[in-house]
């Protein structure tokens, strides 16, 4: 401070830097560990592995252990450089010093940015030097694009975690702070969707596209999201303008705020008010969500799972806050906190009734995903990997029949998390909308039997479900790195896909139950940055074809080999379809009962898995072999089991 | 460096910690801030130092408002009651800090007063004594040489022998570069061989403002011992403004011109009688009686 002229203090830099040196050193050494030298291990030895070939965007993927690293550090950076607004000794000192409060933020800024860039500058030169040496597929660009995204994330984070230092007086509180200004939207959202799941029936199955927005306010997850996603202009410059905006609250507030309230937890008691109801409401949630479905008795122990998690998530916030396990009780917290709570259960219960009562009109949906099966499907990349309509079905007869059946199924679903035994049952409702929105619901306490999965039975009674079938709607994509059949234990050639398809209309003339219900084969396909599964099946000639030539047998691929109970049915074609309906209702010893099924001896398995074996499939005959998965093991009588179809697959064989 | 002080309030929330202080202290004097705990010396203190910014009233040193002003406080250091060192540092690595900070900073005087106070420059600050911390804090301050000195409680833990050498430095600076102290304390006798000026804090507000001299010159303390206890006419005549009667001696606090008071005494024809001059605590008690205010109920000690 010699020159009143300089804009920089060098002894107060050299004070903050000293303060964080240490740190720094830390995440340069981790900066180091995440990025060149796993970059190194994974490309060490490429004789070892000849065929190997380094991903184009391999730096991007691998970056994220750094980019977390690097979030964490600028979290740890700002609380640091910060930690002298947190005690009165070190703050009025700070503050009687001849230097404006305006220039020891920015002198706390030019430190803290200098500690995210110099190790992010080693860390891409030591990437260049590999990039030089040995591994020159990582482009000087590539390196570019990572140095500019990394300094991007952490300087975020920096910016908000700064901000946040000015809100509280305290490194835990500030602590807590950054993580709850990072991930409290996404914490209250999830949990109030986990206690929508366990409160009612018909939530969608998907929560990521239900939370599209409220990860999108979560930035570290934005940041990491991105990297495999691709770059989102849109959310890093609102994520950007939010950084800045932070930082000019930050100077804001310590003009004005001054710091003079170093004494107090929070800086402003509104905040801690808000903070401790949100935060009691987040903890409420997860207590209650808990009892409900690890202690599903009735509906009478969610509400006091709910009620007790609300005074116990008050007390441990409290205390948090206060820091403190001897809290000081104020009304005006209190008070404030029960009125939050009302007005969450108030909104939660009006908004998620309506949410699982609402059934579109016929008129207004465009097409319709039904299913009695899990859906493992992501609406984002049906359009990009699959054929238009692939799941999808625009048919107005299939949508009134969907609309009916989502009716049926939303007047006669009960409370989730306490099923009956009758309560077997699984809806999949997805619809496009006609203006472009889509609505998704999953009702899982219907009844086998009951009006909706009848309707849902009728729709795939008629003809094979090709809608559904994954390598009949797939797309040949250039993205595609590969393509296993049979619980990834063929790697077919991607020509399969045409294959199958050339081969996929044979699959209508066959009796749908069995085609729809049995034979059915998991399929799953690799992109750069993505991955699809899906069903399809075994009774096409393509897939027959690629089994044919693959080394490993059927019983290997299909766990027939490990099957300790196998039967056989040979049924009229008017029973097809209701011992279908049966299988997936009654039980194997009732279903055995019902169609006297034939129960085969070890001699018999031996020549039915030599068969199958042989790909001896029939879908146009009427003999079923039915056996049981591996570790299957014969329920005591007292304990009859499930519907055959947890522990039972079927071909239809010769 | 002038420090006037007007119309100063500052609150914290609802809670008034400072109101309508008026203060004004010569350059190159001592002015002690007296009050009992929770008085508002160390928040007027702090508003004094730059450290919080008066909600209304001005704080300027020579003319020039200290709130945010690094030249003005450049020349000001704050000695906090409870002195502050950053974690882990050395009364070396401490100079230096300060050395960048205050544009007077006088290598010679660190390693004079180091050395005079026997503490070695590569010791951990945390690691001394409170004394010792203080002593630590006195030799930083004195080597940054500032115009102005604010010492909250500034000789709580030092021993009387280092009270005195810290006080004789004071006055070095006081005497050779018009140093001005302002010293806030609880504790009146500490003060009264100190300070050329006093003020008293009570419930944020400063009650009373003097110039030690000027109540010095025309106050003293009369010890008198009577055959009889004399007339009314007796305190009246000797201006007599506050008195304890014990027997037959008065103890009384005359005003006024002291000059001929022998005089005025010897012709009541008094057994005995003794003219002394006043310590803080009679003063106070006189004057903040008038106020209306008992000082045992101000100053506790």
């Amino acid at each position: 401070m010699k020159s009143q002229t300089s804009l920089l203090n060098k002894t107060l830099l050299s004070h903050f830097s000293g303060t964080v040196f240490w740190l720094t050193i830390v995440f340069m050494a981790l900066n180091i560990i995440a990025l060149p030298v796993s970059i190194w291990i994974v490309t060490f030895d490429r004789e070892l592995y000849p065929d190997y070939t380094i991903p184009e965007n391999l730096l991007f993927q691998m970056s994220a252990g750094q980019i977390i690293i690097g979030m964490i550090f600028s979290a740890f950076l700002a609380m640091f450089l910060l930690n002298y607004l947190n005690d009165e000794a070190s703050s009025d000192f700070m503050h009687s010093l001849p230097v404006k409060r305006t220039a020891t933020l920015i002198h706390v800024l030019i430190t803290g940015v200098t500690a995210i860039v110099v190790p992010l500058v080693i860390t891409a030169v030591i990437l260049l030097a590999e990039h030089m040496i040995f591994i020159p597929e990582i482009t000087v660009t590539d390196i570019g694009k990572w140095f500019v995204y990394a300094v991007f994330t952490h300087i975020v984070i920096f910016s908000i975690a700064i901000f946040a230092g000015f809100l509280v007086n305290g490194i835990f509180l500030h602590l807590q702070l950054i993580i709850l200004i990072m991930f409290l939207p996404l914490a209250v959202w999830s949990l109030t969707f986990a206690a929508a799941t366990a409160l009612y029936d018909g939530i969608s199955s998907s929560f990521m596209e239900q939370s599209e927005l409220v990860l999108t306010a979560t930035f570290p997850y934005v940041a990491v999201n991105q990297l495999y996603e691709g770059i989102n202009i849109l959310h890093s410059l609102i994520w950007a303008v939010a950084a800045v905006a932070a930082i000019l609250l930050a100077f804001a507030v310590y003009k004005f705020r001054r710091n003079e309230y170093v004494t107090l937890n929070f800086n402003f008691n509104w905040l801690k008010e808000i903070l401790t109801a949100v935060t009691t409401v987040a903890g409420m949630l997860a207590i209650g969500t808990a009892v409900s479905i690890f202690i599903p008795v009735s509906a009478v122990s969610s509400i006091i799972g709910f009620g007790v998690g609300a005074v116990v998530a008050y007390l441990i916030v409290e205390m948090f806050f206060q820091k403190s396990a001897k809290i000081q009780f104020s009304w005006k917290s209190i008070v404030c906190t029960l009125i939050v709570i009302i007005l969450f259960w108030i909104m939660f219960i009006t908004g998620w009734t309506k949410y699982v009562n609402d059934v579109p009109a016929a008129a207004e949906v465009d097409s319709v995903y039904i299913s009695s099966d899990y859906s493992y499907y992501t609406g984002e990349t049906l359009d990009e990997y699959f054929k238009e309509g692939y799941l999808f079905n625009g048919d107005k007869r299939v949508i009134d029949s969907a609309v009916t059946a989502h009716q049926a199924a939303v007047e006669d679903k009960s409370f989730p998390t306490i099923y009956t035994d009758e309560e077997t049952g699984h809806l999949e409702i997805q619809y496009k909308m006609k203006d472009g929105t889509e609505m998704i619901r999953t009702f899982q306490t219907l009844a086998s039997d009951s009006e909706s999965l009848k309707l849902v039975n009728q729709l795939h009674q008629n003809k094979y479900d090709m809608n559904s079938d994954f390598l009949a709607n797939v797309k040949q994509h250039p993205d595609m790195t590969e393509l296993w059949l049979l619980n990834d234990t063929i790697l077919a050639d991607v020509k399969l896909i045409d294959d199958y398809q050339a081969h996929a209309d044979e699959l209508l003339k066959y009796d749908p139950a069995i085609v729809n219900n049995t034979g059915r084969i998991e399929v799953n396909a690799g992109y750069k940055n993505n991955y699809e599964s899906g069903y399809s099946s075994i009774y096409n000639k393509a897939v027959l074809e690629q089994i044919a030539a693959s080394e490993l047998t059927v019983e290997e691929m299909m766990y027939v080999d490990q099957s300790s109970t196998m039967y056989t049915a040979e049924l009229s074609d008017e029973e097809m379809n209701t011992f279908i309906n049966d299988y997936k209702k009654l039980t194997i010893d009732e279903l055995a009962d019902e169609y006297k099924l034939q129960n085969l001896s070890e001699d018999e398995k031996t020549e039915m898995i030599e068969q199958v074996n042989n790909l001896e499939f029939a879908p146009e005959g009427n003999k079923l072999l039915i056996y049981s998965y591996p570790e299957y093991e014969t329920p005591e009588e007292e304990y009859p089991g499930g519907s055959a179809e947890f522990d039972f697959s079927i071909l239809a064989i010769q | 460096m002038k420090l006037a002080v007007n119309s100063v309030d500052k609150s914290f929330g609802k809670k008034k910690a400072v109101e309508q202080i008026d203060l004004s202290v010569t350059e190159g004097t001592i002015h002690g801030l007296l009050g009992s705990n929770g008085a508002g010396k160390t928040t007027l203190m702090k508003v004094l130092s730059g450290i919080y910014k008066a909600d209304s009233g001005t704080v300027n040193y020579d003319g020039k408002n200290i709130y945010e002003n690094p030249d003005v406080k450049s020349n000001v250091i704050f000695m906090h009651d409870i002195p502050f060192f950053f974690k882990g540092v050395t009364l070396k690595k401490m100079a230096k800090f300060y050395k960048g900070m205050y544009k007077n900073w006088s290598d010679e005087r660190f390693i004079q007063l180091s050395a005079h106070f026997g503490i070695a420059p590569n010791k951990q600050l945390n690691q001394l004594s409170k004394g010792m911390k203080r002593q630590a804090a006195f030799i930083l301050a004195f080597s940054a040489r500032p115009k102005v000195m604010l010492l909250d409680e500034p000789f709580d833990g030092l021993d009387p022998i280092m009270r005195k050498q810290i006080k004789n430095i004071m006055m070095q600076d006081i005497a050779n570069h018009g140093m001005t102290v302002v010293a806030s304390s609880h504790n009146l006798r500490e003060m009264e061989d100190l300070c050329d000026s006093v003020s008293i804090m009570h419930g944020g507000k400063i009650l009373f403002h003097k110039e030690l001299t000027d109540i010095r010159g025309t106050h003293c303390k009369l010890q008198i011992a009577f055959k009889e206890l004399p007339e009314e006419k007796f305190f009246t005549d000797l201006n007599v403004v506050h008195q304890t009667v014990k027997g037959r001696i008065i103890t009384c606090i005359v005003k006024g011109d002291i000059s001929n008071l022998e005089e005025k005494v010897t012709k009541y024809n008094p057994l005995m009688y003794d003219i002394l001059p006043l310590t803080l605590e009679e003063i106070f008690t006189y004057e903040m009686g008038e106020l209306g205010y008992e000082i045992s109920n101000i100053i506790v000690e």
